[in-house]
C-alpha cells in the first residue's frame, strides 16, 4: 500500500492526524507547482523553439503549399529540393570555406588574444591600468558602426606609424598597404584583441582571472615561472569555464557576423553574406529562390552552431564541477 | 586615480554632447540645405481641410484632381548659385504642361556629344558603383562604350545593405568610384556626393530626364541625372500571368489596354471572375504601395512651402483607400503586400510592381519568367478620370561622389550607358509586352512614390494597416499637418492608423 493510500485511509476512517493532512497538502502543492513549472517551461520552450520548428517545417515542404492554410506544421508533401536550391544559392561549399577561414579562425585568434589581454589587466598592477580599464569599457560600449569609417580608411592605407613608407624609401621597394579584401583586415583586429565583441570577451576573462586565488600565482613565482609561463601553465588550465564561455560566444558572434565581412572582404563571401543576399541572386539554373528555400538555407546556416552549442554545453557543465571554481 | 576617472567622465560627456549636437535636424541652417529635395512633378495637392463629401466607395465617382502643381510653382524659389554657367536651374521659366522649367535645346546626338569628349580621355579608367550584379546587356553596353571612346569602365558591385556605408568609407579613403547609382534623393546619399555640375558638362539637353534633374536638384545644385530614354527608369506596371488568363478564359488585359478599356474597375472584375473560377487559396492582385492612390494623381504626402504634409484626409486619397479596402474585403487583394513570390508560383493573377521585376535577369518572378507566361500592361486607368498618372517607384539616377577622379568623363559615360539605343531592348525584358508598357508610360504624367528610404517602407506599412481597417474607419483619418520631413509625416500617419486599427 502506498504512503498516500495509507494517509487516505486514515482520513477516511475519521481518525485524522494533523500530520497526514499536512503531508497531503504538501504533496498537492508540490504537484501543482510541478505542473505549473512544466507548463511554463513548455510554453517558454515553444517560444524559443518556434523559429527552429518553423524553419524545419518550411524547409522540407513543397513550395506549392506555402500559402495553403490547411498546412501548418506537417507538410502534405516532403521535398529536399529546397536544400538543393539553398546549396546552390549559398554558393556552397565556397562560402562555408570562406566562413571557416574568415570567421572561425578570426574567432580562435580573438579567444587567445583576449585571454592574454585580460591576464595583463587582471593580474598585474601598473601605471595607466585605470585608463586601460576605462578604454575596455569604451570598447564594449562603442558600436562598430561608429568606428567603421576610420577603420576602413585605416585598412585602406595601413601605414603603421609610417614604417612602411620608411621601408619603401630606404629599400626602394613597393609595399601594398591596402588590407581591404585581404584576410588581414579581419585577423589584425583579432590579434590585437580589438575585433568583434573583443571588449566583452576581455571583460569575461578579466573577471574570472581576478577571482583566481593569488596563492597560485605566488606559488608559480616561487618556482621560478615568469609571467608567460604562469599564464600558460597555471591560468589557462584553471580557466576552463571562462574559456568555454568566451569560445562559445565568440565563435557564434563571428559566425553570424555579416557586416564586417561585407564591408572589408568583398571577395570572401561568407555564408552570412550569401544568406543576406539570398533573394538578390539572379536567375540561377535549376534553382527556386523562394521563402521555403530561404528557410532551408537558414537551417543550413544555423545547424553547425546548434550542434557546436549542444556539444559544448555538456563540457561546460562538466568543467564547472571538475574545477570547482565558480566564476 | 580619482582625477583620471573624473577627467574620463567629462570627456565622455562632451563626446555625447557634441555627437547629439551634430545630429540636429530642422532649424539649423546647415542641415536645411541638404535635407530638403526639390518637389516631384505632377504631385496633386488638395485642400488639407477638405472633408470627404460622401461615403461611397464607387470607383467611378472619384473626383478629378482640383489642382495640378507644376514644378515651377512648388520650387523653393531660390535663385540658383550654379557654379557652372548654362546650368539647368528650376524656377527660371514657367511651363504649364507640367514639364521642366529649363531653357531647352534640341537633343544632341551621341556623335555630337562624343565630339566634345576631352582629347586625353582615351586610356583613362572610371568606375561604376552599383548594388545589382551586372547583367549581360550592361556588360555589352560598357564594352561598346570602351570600344568607341577608349575609356575603360570597371563595374563595382556592392551589397545592398552596406551600399551607403561603403560609399561613405570609400569617399573617406579619397578613392571613391567615379559614377554612383542613386536610388532616390535621400540626404544620406547626397552627403557623399558632389554636384555633377562640377564636371563641366552642360545638361541643358532634352535628352536628359528633366523630372529627375529637378528631383535631384538641391539648392540649385544638381546631384543626380538620368536620361529620358533610360532603360533604368522604374515605372510601376501591372504584371499578370497569361497562363491563368488562358486557363480560366478571362478577359485579356493586353487587349483591354490596346482598346482603351483597361481600368481599375475592369481589373477588379477580372479578379472576381478569377476567384470564382480558381477557388480558395488564390488572390486577384498583389499590390505594393497602394498604386490605386497614385493612379488618381494623389499621394500619401505632398511637399508644399518647404514642408511635407500628409494627404490622408483628402478626398482623392480617402476614396482611393476606401476602394482598395473594399476590394481587400472581397478577397481581390492578397493580404501580403508585394507578394511576387506567390504570383510567380501562380497563386495570384495580377502583381503591381516596378518594371525592374520584368527584366530578364532580375531575381524577382523567376519561375513565371522561366515558364514564359509573364506579361505586363501599364497600371490601370481610373474610371472617369481624364488624366492618366503612372507611379514611379524609384527615382533612379546617377551621380559623382566627392573626391572622385576623372569625373569629367562621367556624363559622357552616362550619356551612352543610359541610352536605350545602346541596348537590345527586345532581350532586356522577359516579354515584349513589358517593354511596350514601359515605353508607353514615358509619355504619361508621373507621380513619384516619394522615396525617402524609410518612407517607402512606411508607405507599405500604411497600406498594410489601412487594408485591415473597416471602410468607415478610413473616413476618420488624421488631418493634414505640416511636418519637417516625409519621414515624420509617415510616422505620424502610421501612428494614427495604428489607433484606428486597434
Amino acid at each position: 500500500m502506498t504512503k498516500f493510500n495509507k494517509l487516505k485511509q486514515f482520513t477516511l476512517s475519521g481518525r485524522e492526524s494533523s500530520l497526514s493532512v499536512y503531508k497531503v497538502r504538501k504533496k498537492t502543492v508540490s504537484l501543482i507547482s510541478s505542473i505549473a513549472r512544466y507548463v511554463f517551461l513548455i510554453a517558454f520552450s515553444y517560444t524559443l523553439l518556434y523559429p527552429i520548428l518553423f524553419m524545419i517545417s518550411h524547409a522540407i515542404r513543397d513550395p506549392m503549399f506555402f500559402n495553403d492554410p490547411t498546412v501548418q506544421w506537417i507538410p502534405k508533401a516532403y521535398t529536399f529540393s529546397n536544400f538543393q536550391s539553398a546549396w546552390v544559392v549559398l554558393q556552397m561549399p565556397t562560402s562555408l570555406f570562406n566562413t571557416i577561414t574568415v570567421e572561425v579562425i578570426s574567432s580562435l585568434i580573438s579567444i587567445i588574444a583576449c585571454g592574454v589581454a585580460a591576464y595583463g589587466l587582471a593580474c598585474f598592477k601598473f601605471r595607466g591600468q585605470g585608463i586601460l580599464n576605462a578604454l575596455l569599457i569604451l570598447l564594449i560600449l562603442v558600436p562598430f558602426s561608429m568606428t567603421l569609417i576610420p577603420n576602413f580608411v585605416n585598412y585602406y592605407n595601413f601605414d603603421f606609424l609610417g614604417l612602411f613608407t620608411l621601408i619603401e624609401k630606404i629599400f626602394k621597394v613597393e609595399i601594398d598597404t591596402n588590407l581591404l579584401d585581404t584576410l588581414w583586415a579581419v585577423y589584425l583586429p583579432s590579434i590585437t584583441a580589438v575585433g568583434l565583441k573583443s571588449g566583452l570577451c576581455i571583460y569575461i576573462y578579466r573577471q574570472f582571472y581576478r577571482a583566481l586565488p593569488k596563492e597560485l600565482f605566488e606559488a608559480a613565482w616561487i618556482d621560478g615561472a615568469g609571467p608567460l609561463l604562469t599564464y600558460v601553465r597555471i591560468v589557462v588550465p584553471s580557466s576552463g569555464v571562462a574559456l568555454l564561455t568566451v569560445s562559445l560566444l565568440s565563435i557564434i558572434w563571428h559566425w553570424n557576423d555579416y557586416y564586417i565581412a561585407q564591408m572589408f572582404l568583398t571577395n570572401h563571401r561568407t555564408m552570412a553574406v550569401e544568406l543576406n543576399d539570398f533573394f538578390m541572386h539572379h536567375g540561377l539554373d535549376g534553382v527556386v529562390v523562394s521563402a521555403d528555400s530561404c528557410m532551408a538555407a537558414c537551417l543550413m546556416f544555423v545547424t553547425p552552431m546548434l550542434v557546436f552549442y549542444l556539444i559544448l554545453q555538456k563540457r561546460f557543465i562538466a568543467s564547472i564541477s571538475a574545477t570547482g571554481i565558480v566564476g | 586615480m580619482k582625477t583620471m576617472k573624473k577627467l574620463i567622465c567629462i570627456v565622455l560627456c562632451l563626446l555625447m554632447v557634441f555627437s547629439v549636437a551634430a545630429c540636429g535636424t530642422e532649424g539649423t541652417g546647415s542641415n536645411n540645405s541638404s535635407g530638403e529635395p526639390a518637389n516631384n512633378s505632377s504631385v496633386i495637392v488638395e485642400n488639407s481641410s477638405e472633408t470627404p463629401s460622401d461615403t461611397s466607395t464607387d470607383v467611378t465617382s472619384v473626383d478629378a484632381p482640383s489642382e495640378t502643381v507644376t514644378p515651377s510653382q512648388t520650387s523653393q524659389g531660390n535663385t540658383t548659385s550654379a557654379p557652372v554657367s548654362n546650368l539647368w536651374a528650376p524656377g527660371t521659366n514657367d511651363n504649364s504642361d507640367g514639364g521642366t522649367s529649363a531653357p531647352k535645346q534640341t537633343s544632341l546626338t551621341w556623335k555630337q556629344v562624343k565630339a566634345k569628349l576631352p582629347k586625353d580621355a582615351s586610356g583613362k579608367e572610371i568606375e561604376l558603383y552599383n548594388w545589382n550584379t551586372q547583367i549581360p546587356a550592361q556588360k555589352a553596353a560598357i564594352e561598346r562604350f570602351t570600344k568607341e571612346t577608349g575609356i575603360k569602365v570597371k563595374y563595382k558591385e556592392e551589397g545592398y545593405d552596406t551600399y551607403l556605408a561603403k560609399l561613405a568609407s570609400l569617399v573617406a579613403t579619397g578613392n571613391p568610384p567615379t559614377v554612383v547609382r542613386l536610388r532616390d534623393n535621400d540626404p544620406s546619399y547626397m552627403m557623399s556626393m558632389q554636384p555633377i555640375n562640377k564636371t563641366g558638362y552642360d545638361f541643358n539637353d532634352t535628352y536628359w530626364d528633366q523630372d529627375i534633374l529637378m528631383e535631384y536638384n538641391v539648392n540649385g545644385l544638381l546631384y543626380g541625372v538620368n536620361l529620358e530614354s533610360s532603360p533604368y527608369y522604374q515605372p510601376m506596371v501591372t504584371f499578370y500571368n497569361q497562363e491563368l488568363i488562358d486557363k480560366y478564359s478571362l478577359e485579356d488585359p493586353y487587349e483591354l489596354w490596346k482598346s482603351g478599356k483597361w481600368t481599375w474597375k475592369k481589373m477588379y472584375e477580372i479578379c472576381e471572375d478569377f476567384l470564382k473560377a480558381a477557388g480558395d487559396g488564390y488572390s486577384g492582385l498583389s499590390t505594393l504601395v497602394g498604386e490605386y492612390v497614385f493612379s488618381t494623381g494623389s499621394s500619401y504626402y505632398s511637399y508644399k512651402d518647404n514642408k511635407y504634409s500628409a494627404n490622408l484626409k483628402t478626398t482623392a486619397f480617402l476614396k482611393a483607400m476606401q476602394n482598395m479596402n473594399t476590394q481587400y474585403q472581397k478577397g481581390n487583394i492578397c493580404d501580403i503586400v508585394g507578394n511576387y513570390s506567390d504570383f510567380s508560383l501562380g497563386k495570384i493573377l495580377f502583381c503591381n510592381e516596378s518594371e525592374i521585376a520584368g527584366r530578364q535577369s532580375h531575381y524577382m518572378m523567376t519561375e513565371i519568367k522561366k515558364k514564359g507566361t509573364l506579361r505586363a500592361v501599364p497600371i490601370p486607368a481610373v474610371d472617369g478620370q481624364k488624366e492618366y498618372y503612372v507611379p514611379i517607384l524609384e527615382n533612379e539616377a546617377y551621380g559623382v561622389p566627392n573626391k572622385a577622379k576623372n569625373i569629367e568623363l562621367a556624363p559622357y559615360f552616362l550619356r551612352f550607358y543610359l541610352d536605350t539605343a545602346n541596348y537590345n531592348m527586345n532581350s532586356f525584358y522577359a516579354h515584349k509586352t513589358i517593354l511596350e508598357a514601359v515605353e508607353w508610360t514615358r509619355s504619361q504624367k508621373r507621380v513619384s512614390v516619394l522615396n525617402e528610404l524609410d518612407t517607402n517602407r512606411t508607405i507599405i506599412g500604411i497600406v498594410e494597416g489601412l487594408l485591415t481597417c473597416t471602410t468607415s474607419q478610413i473616413k476618420t483619418l488624421i488631418e493634414s499637418k505640416y511636418y519637417p520631413s516625409a519621414k515624420d509625416a509617415a510616422a505620424q500617419a502610421t501612428k494614427e492608423i495604428g489607433k484606428l486599427v486597434k
